[in-house]
């Protein structure tokens, strides 16, 4: 009996002892998370509610909402940053990833110089963004107009005329091709040696491996990649904010480009929080079912393979 | 897996695109390192050739070049920038990747509701996208005088979740349970068990993360701008110096240039020094949830 209490006895001290270590351990954490993440969010939705009214926010219905769309519809600036948006999205879904998973598969195939392409494609993912714009920015705005006027061309303003866009998009795909290989190269390393043995064996071309062995097996990530890559939709820069700062052209700007300088631009003041976040809230709305129905349909009729 | 040759049209088509595209990366590094070397009116000039004379002095003058202005009252220099931007980079990688590490530790060893409540939060935290934020949460920092204050810039790097929390999560699940056992049956502490049996076991994934980690924060230069403008880095100088009259301090593109240089080289040399722990380290399955 005695000893039957002193077990008793241990196994609440012991359990107690966990939950006091449980308890210091994530204290803090949740705490923190309550707040930066739960609390942001929360305070994202009370914010686009009110307005800012003389050094104080004030209770405002919906009226960031109706402003909100009526610039959707009218503002050139917001239907700028929407269609850009789009392209941009579109640009990294169909020519980056691809290219991404591609050079990655080759990587993954040790081609001649793989290491070396490994490093490269990856440099511009280690360096900062801002180095590379900037060496991007000075570079190109002085070859290409040398190179319109070899053509017989007039040398455009590179970053200011309709060349603009392009010049955009040639960078965003330039160094975004090395974005996903990490994670690539880690999902394809995971791929049993004997099954790509097999098709070793059969004699089947790098294409064909890629299609029927690799991609199936590595269909989780690349959802992964697509599933997360809807939130850019709303809110990436496209790296706009490195060329430009506060004063980009207006048919050049994103979405993300476009909240971000409202809330940290050169002209923004508290009283454009409540817009920013009401742009972000409608945003989410739109958001949250578009990443859950990609992320139902890839799973259920993406190709199924285990390993 | 034993070298792959090149057979197909496809293959040797996406070789040589490769090497192409390789190319266009090298080319702008040696470009700018060229034009670091120039005088200023020789790369308004001649901004393709060869300098006349090599100046490396740049290196030496670019220290007092470049700077970044603080309301216009304080002048912040490259050497104090690059400290701003190492501690700022060092602090904020240690404390992200230990929470995250302690964190995933608890909820992969100690399962129960509490455990699986948070595991639920990452996992949704990451599938739902909540964008725009960010006025919300210079709102919150500006409550908590968080706000252009690295102590709470630093406090605020106690989060957990993301892929960090989810490495940390299956590294601690591949951990046999039976070290802790065995450290328990001679009295150990759960703190003794976490800190002398467990980390020892993740210190190559706690390496590899806090290295990511450092360089992410290293390269943030919007995050000075956002969070703490009158404690510039590094990186946050070179985005001003490309707009005269915002703040940085610049004296011509070769100058930028050498800044761009000087900025990126301890991270390639970082990078090529660890680059297989770093691209070997990490890999995710899917977002099952």
């Amino acid at each position: 009996m005695k000893a039957y209490f002193k077990d008793l006895k241990a196994k609440h001290a012991g359990k107690k002892n966990t939950y006091i270590f449980m308890f210091v351990m994530l204290c803090i954490p949740i705490l923190f998370f309550c707040v930066f993440n739960v609390g942001v969010k929360l305070n994202s939705v009370l914010l686009s509610l009110k307005q800012y009214d003389r050094g104080d926010y004030t209770f405002w219905g919906f009226g960031n909402f109706k402003q909100v769309f009526y610039d959707l519809s009218n503002n050139y600036e917001v239907k700028a940053a929407t269609k850009n948006s789009i392209i941009f999205y579109g640009v990294n879904m169909l020519i980056i990833l691809p290219l991404s998973v591609f050079t990655s598969y080759f990587i993954y195939k040790k081609i001649p110089g793989a290491e070396i392409f490994k490093i490269m494609c990856y440099l511009p993912q280690m360096v900062s963004a801002i180095v590379i714009t900037l060496m991007f920015k000075y570079l190109v705005d002085k070859l290409l107009p040398k190179l319109y006027v070899a053509m017989g061309q007039q040398a455009p303003n590179v970053f200011y005329d309709e060349t603009k866009l392009g010049v955009m998009i040639v960078y965003n795909i330039w160094v975004g091709i090395g974005a996903n290989i990490i994670l690539s190269l880690g999902a394809m390393s995971r791929i049993p040696d004997q099954l790509i043995e097999v098709g070793e064996l059969e004699g089947i071309s790098l294409w064909k491996e890629f299609w029927q062995i690799t991609f199936p097996l590595i269909f989780p990530t690349i959802t992964v990649f697509i599933v997360t890559g809807v939130a850019g939709l709303f809110t990436s820069q496209a790296h706009v904010y490195n060329f430009y700062g506060d004063f980009a052209p207006e048919d050049i700007g994103t979405l993300g480009y476009f909240m971000f300088v409202k809330v940290i631009g050169e002209n923004s003041t508290p009283a454009s929080y409540p817009y920013a976040s009401a742009f972000g809230v409608l945003f989410t709305l739109v958001a949250a079912p578009i990443t859950l129905i990609i992320k139902y349909v890839l799973e259920k009729y993406g190709p199924e393979a285990e390993f | 897996m034993k070298k792959k040759t090149l057979n197909s049209f496809f293959s040797i088509f996406f070789f040589v695109l490769l090497i192409l595209y390789c190319i266009s990366l090298i080319c702008p590094f040696i470009w700018t390192f060229i034009t670091s070397l120039k005088q200023r009116l020789e790369y308004i000039s001649n901004p393709f050739g060869l300098p006349k004379k090599w100046l490396f002095s740049n290196y030496v003058d670019v220290f007092d070049a470049l700077s970044v202005s603080i309301n216009g009252v304080k002048e912040i220099k490259l050497p104090q920038l690059f400290f701003n931007g190492l501690s700022y980079a060092f602090i904020s990688a240690i404390i992200h990747v230990f929470t995250n590490c302690i964190v995933a530790y608890v909820v992969s060893k100690y399962p129960g509701k509490i455990a699986n409540i948070i595991y639920t939060f990452v996992v949704v935290n990451m599938i739902l996208p909540v964008v725009g934020t960010l006025a919300a949460e210079l709102q919150i920092m500006n409550t908590l005088r968080f706000y252009d204050n690295m102590l709470g810039i630093y406090l605020m790097k106690i989060g957990f979740g993301g892929t960090n929390f989810l490495i940390f999560y299956a590294t601690f699940k591949s951990v046999s349970w039976t070290y802790a056992e065995a450290a328990f049956v001679d009295g150990a502490s759960h703190f003794k068990v976490f800190f002398a049996i467990m980390i020892p076991m993740v210190v190559p994934t706690f390496f590899a993360l806090s290295l990511m980690q450092f360089i992410t924060y290293w390269n943030d230069w919007q995050a000075s701008l956002m969070y703490f403008p009158s404690t510039p880095t590094v990186a946050y100088a070179l985005h001003t110096f490309q707009f005269p009259g915002a703040g940085g301090k610049t004296t011509g593109v070769p100058y930028i240039m050498a800044g761009c240089i000087l900025v990126s080289m301890p991270i390639i040399i970082i990078f090529l020094i660890f680059r297989n722990k770093i691209m070997g380290s990490v890999s995710i399955g899917g977002l099952k949830g």
